[in-house]
Order: C-alpha cells, then structure tokens, then sequence
C-alpha cells in the first residue's frame, strides 16, 4: 500500500510499504478512506518533537471502512463505516473507566520510556513519535487499529464522510478547549489562533453558553473564517496590540477564559519572539511559549486557561506571578476524544455546525508532501484532507 | 555467587566496615562507662557495650538482619538468610490494576502465568505445589537458570519465594495483593532483593548499559496490568512501516 512517511525535518515522502495486518486479537485493519493533515503534525514535519525515526507512518485523523477483524472484536463487522479517534484506549483501566481517555494506562507500548521524561504516560496515540507508542498512522491506503472494539466509532447516518472525519481529533479537541472554561452566562472568550482548532474552539465557545468570542490570529483569511465559520470578533496580532486590545473589549476585566490553540510553535513577535527562536535553535528551549505568556497576563483574575495547542518539553519565562497573583486555572491535555464524538456527531446530524466547511484543501494521498509544505506555510492553507483513494 | 538454603551463607555480614569500626570504638566507650554508672543503669550499659563489641567484630547485626527480614515478607527466623544484608540489590515496584486481588493473586500463583507479562522470562516449569523451575534471557543472550521456592502463600494477599540450589542469579522475593477503596482496583507490590552475577560492579554497568532490572520490573509490572486489565500486551512489533522491504 502507499503510506506517507516521515523521513527527517520537513521531509515527508509517501512510500510503498507492507500492508498492515492484525497483530492482537482486538485488532482491525481500516481501509482508509479520509484522512488529514493535523496542525499538531506540523510540530513533527518541523522536528520539533523528539523520538520520530525515519520511515515512520504519519497521520491521526482518519477515518474508514473496516476490512478485517481480530478473533476478540464481537461489536463491529466488515463493511462497516467508521472514525477512529486519535488516542488510542484499552477500556479497561482507571482512566478509561472515568472517560478520560487520552490517559490509558494501557495503549503505549513504550509506557517505561515515557514514565522517564513525563513523570506518567498518556495513551498511545497514532502516527506521532515512538515516546506515544509509536504506532503506525493513517495517512496510508490502510492502517491497523489496536483495541478496535472500544476505539472504533461506527457512524451510520448518511452524512459525508468529510462530515464526521474530524470526530477524529480536532472537533473534540476544539470542543473540550471550550468545556474546560466552564463558560457561564456573559463569559466572553478569547481563543489565541484561528487553524482548525481554534475555529472549533470558537464554535463551541458559542454552543457552550459564551456570549462572546475574540479570536486572535495574525494571518488575514484565518480571521475572516473566524469571523464567518466561527462568528467570533478578532484582532490581528500583527496590527493591533492583543492586551490593550482585549481590556478595551472586555470592560477593562479582561476574558473570562483564555484557550491556547496554537501550542509550541507560536509565532512570537519583536524581542520576545527572537529570543525563543534562539532559545530553541540553541536547544536551550523545546517549545515557543508567547501565546501562553499572553494568555496568562491577559485572562481575568480567577479566570481559566484552556490549552489544546500541543506543548511537547520545556517552556522558558513563563510569567508564574502573573499565574498567581490572578489565581488562574489551568486545564489542558490531550483530547479524551471517545468521549465526544457521539454527543458532537448528534450536533453535526442536527445541522449545528458543518465541520468540512474547515478544509480549504483536497489532494490526493500521494501529493502529501506538498499538503505539509502548504500547511506548514499557512498562507491560504488552513486543513488539508488527504483521499487515498485518488 | 551462588548461595543455598540450608548452609550458612558466607556473607553473614550485613554490618559495613566502617560501622564495625565504630561499634568497637563505641563499645570501648560504653565499657568505660558502665563502671563509673552504679545500679541497672551500669548493667545496662555493660549489656549494651558486649553486643556492640560482637556486633564490631563478627560483623553481624541481629536487629537489621530481623528488619531486613520482615521487609522482604519473610519468616523472622532467618538464621541463615538467602542473601545477607548488604549483599545484591533491591528493588520495590508498584501497580494498581483494575481487577480483584483474587483475580490477580490466582493469574499470579499459576508461575507458568509469569512469562505472558515477564519479558525476559522464557520459562517457568512448575515441579510441585512449592518448587519451579525458571529460564530467563540475560543480558548479551546468556540464559540464566534457577529453582525457586515458594516459602510464603496468602491466598490473595501475598506470595513470596527464593531461590534454592545453585541459582545463576540468587534472589529473594515477593508480590503482595492489596485492595484499595472505592472501586480503585488492587495495589500490587513487588519486593525483589537479587544478587547479581558478579556483583556490584557488574550491575551497576548494566545499568549504564541500559539493562537496570529496576526498568525492566517496571515494565514487566505495567505490562502485567495491560494483560489483565485490556486482555492484550500492547506492541507495535511486527507492523508495517516505510522502514522494512519495500513491498
């Protein structure tokens, strides 16, 4: 089958490689038959994020048809159609037992390597580093699914596929961002980038009771689409000075909550951007912390910071007395995405929200290298969706 | 380094060099003393100044030996001690699994069980109720061998063994089941102390070397928790990737 392959910084190349084949009795092979490009695989496409070997399969967001079961999946058959979330859960745990499934104690084989530089280990997760198990991912015509039985969510209703594709990751990953600012009648929130996530964030800041949303971002049509798809008010960052921006908007209190969706590769600006930039080139820093600098002296005393935006090693100046002194809240994680995807399923049936309204690119599995270069760029570039197909 | 039950071990020692030093020096302290002190108080300390002496000399502390003991989930009698005090290492791990500590105590007391979660362990042949016979992959492919006992069994609560005979590795041993409130699921601990094949200098390269049996109990313990709580060892081994063949 072709699979696209990860072969060092900023060079990805999709490969002929083996077919996958069940390899555990909860097992299933997946015939692809959407996938895409996540913001957060840009931290890889950048080499930012360490234990990545060279032939590595990328890809967490899929979806597809089921083609083969292991002997112990009973609740699913061949044929069926189904999105597989990005972390991968054994259902029997502690952590799967309270839905916080991006903690399975059970889904990552490299678990002890793991314990050594996080203290814990989260759940395995697909296409994204050997130090999260290392497991193939599902940019690929096919992909092997541990634990199928508890992972795999069969989607009946006649939606497209590209409907539901992001109940994968990015929908729940926006949506948990804004769950996690526990929004109360009037809350204004202010959601820091505006790639996929960030726009799902917005969207379901407005579902989740927000009476406003401030988007921030610094590239043009990722503020319009804040403005159409999201309907959030925005400031540029390139233009406009985001902490006067955000007191003169907020009755001089500041938002209630602040969400991170931008993570470790922020685009830092003046002074502060250029010392990070170094800071990482020097390998004295892994991650560029300055949204989540400007976050935390932004948000409102007592108010919370939500950060989906991935963040992989260590940030340097983070401004803790700030923190303090407002006596923040701080929630972040990766996606408990199970959890999720049938409650937001019902909400894209409902017509609530169109998710593939989002995409702004399709190209054939096979162009994937020029899908990360466009997206790594950003510029009129926002969620690339990958057909194996064609 | 092989040690047997039933002989008296020769690193009865469990007293360090210094220390024994100490100890004397003290005991002359205390035996000037004791005859300056009248009454009880002198005895006392006359008592107290003998066993330090024998403690100086013979190199040997009763007390520490008795707490070592009872740590290990041992009998205290333990006059003649698999392994002495300062000899080998230790280890202590814990997981909690989300099973009955019967469930886990039974997978557990079945020791042919052992090699589905142990990865270095090939084998465990059980020869009666009490002995087994083991095979394990030791570091750089030498197979390790070694008959072990079970000395202590508490249905559900406790398992302890060592190893008897001329054992490649000597080492004693024990896993305790404990339940934990509110639907948390069973702590298991496992107490392991071992004497390495060459001794201290031998293992602590192995752990330079990346083979410390610290890492790999935790491991086996998390991989033992996989097992019983999602039915399967987790692995990637065997799937595809752009590394292999091309097809």
């Amino acid at each position: 089958m072709r699979a696209v392959c990860w072969n060092g910084k900023q060079d990805i190349r999709v490969e002929r490689v083996p077919d996958p084949t069940i390899l555990a009795g909860r097992d299933a092979i997946i015939k692809v038959t959407r996938t895409a490009i996540c913001g957060s695989d840009l931290h890889l496409y950048n080499g930012l994020i360490p234990t990545m070997r060279s032939g590595d399969i990328l890809g967490h967001e899929f979806m597809g048809e089921i083609v083969e079961l292991g002997p112990d999946v009973k609740n699913l058959r061949i044929g069926q159609r189904v999105v597989i979330p990005f972390t991968i859960c054994c259902g029997g745990c502690f952590y799967c037992d309270k839905e916080l499934w991006s903690f399975c104690d059970n889904s990552n084989p490299n678990a002890e390597w793991t314990e050594k530089v996080y203290g814990f280990a989260g759940a395995g997760l697909y296409g994204y580093t050997h130090l999260m198990g290392g497991f193939a991912g599902g940019q690929a015509e096919y992909v092997r699914v541990p634990f199928a039985d508890t992972c795999a969510f069969a989607v009946e209703s006649d939606l497209e596929d590209e409907e539901v594709l992001f109940l994968s990751d990015i929908f729940p990953t926006g949506y948990m961002a804004a769950e996690h600012c526990n929004i109360q009648p009037g809350d204004v929130v202010a959601v820091w980038g505006c790639g996929p996530v960030g726009l799902f964030a917005i969207r379901s800041a407005y579902l989740l009771g927000a009476e406003r949303v401030i988007a921030i971002d610094g590239i043009a049509d990722r503020l319009e689409m804040a403005e159409s798809f999201g309907g959030a008010e925005t400031i540029n960052y390139r233009k406009e000075d985001v902490l006067q921006q955000l007191r003169l908007r907020t009755g001089g209190r500041g938002p209630d909550s602040c969400i991170d969706a931008v993570g470790m590769e922020a685009h830092g600006m003046g002074f502060e951007g250029l010392y990070d930039r170094t800071k990482q080139k020097l390998m004295l820093e892994t991650d560029r912390p300055n949204v989540l600098r400007q976050a935390i002296q932004a948000c409102r005393k007592g108010g919370t910071l939500s950060i989906p935006g991935v963040y992989g090693g260590m940030v340097d100046k983070i401004p803790m007395g700030s923190a303090f002194a407002k006596g923040l809240t701080f929630k972040m994680g990766q996606t408990h995405t199970p959890r999720y995807m049938f409650p937001l399923l019902q909400m894209i049936e409902q017509g609530k929200i169109f998710p593939s309204d989002v995409i702004s690119h399709r190209l054939p599995l096979t162009e994937a290298a020029e899908g990360y270069r466009l997206f790594n760029e950003k510029h009129e570039c926002r969620k690339v969706v990958l057909l194996p197909g064609g | 380094m092989t040690a047997t039950v039933g002989t008296p071990y020769k690193k009865w020692n469990n007293v360090g060099p210094l220390e024994r030093a100490v100890s004397i020096f003290a005991a002359g302290f205390l035996t000037q003393r004791c005859f300056k002190t009248k009454g009880v108080a002198g005895v006392a300390l006359a008592l107290g100044a003998g066993e330090l002496m024998r403690r100086g000399v013979t190199g040997h502390c009763y007390a520490r030996g008795y707490a070592k003991a009872c740590a290990m989930g041992e009998a205290p009698a333990a006059s003649q001690p698999v392994i002495a005090y300062q000899a080998g290492e230790i280890i202590e791990d814990v997981v909690t699994v989300r099973r009955s500590s019967q469930d886990l105590y039974s997978f557990w007391r079945k020791l042919s069980n052992l090699p589905q979660f142990m990865e270095r362990v090939e084998e465990v042949k059980e020869i009666d109720g009490v002995r087994s016979h083991w095979m394990m992959r030791g570091p750089a492919g030498y197979r390790l061998e070694w008959e072990a006992e079970v000395f202590r069994d508490e249905p559900n609560e406790l398992i302890a063994w060592r190893t008897v005979g001329n054992a490649d590795i000597v080492s004693v041993g024990s896993v305790t089941f404990k339940p934990r409130a509110g639907n948390r699921g069973t702590e298991v601990r496992v107490k392991l102390q071992y004497d390495p094949p060459g001794g201290k200098a031998v293992s602590t390269l192995a752990r330079l070397l990346g083979n410390a049996p610290a890492f790999e109990v935790r491991r086996d313990l998390m991989q033992f928790r996989q097992l019983m709580e999602s039915g399967e060892l987790i692995s990637t081994q065997g799937q595809t990737s752009g590394r292999e063949e091309k097809a």
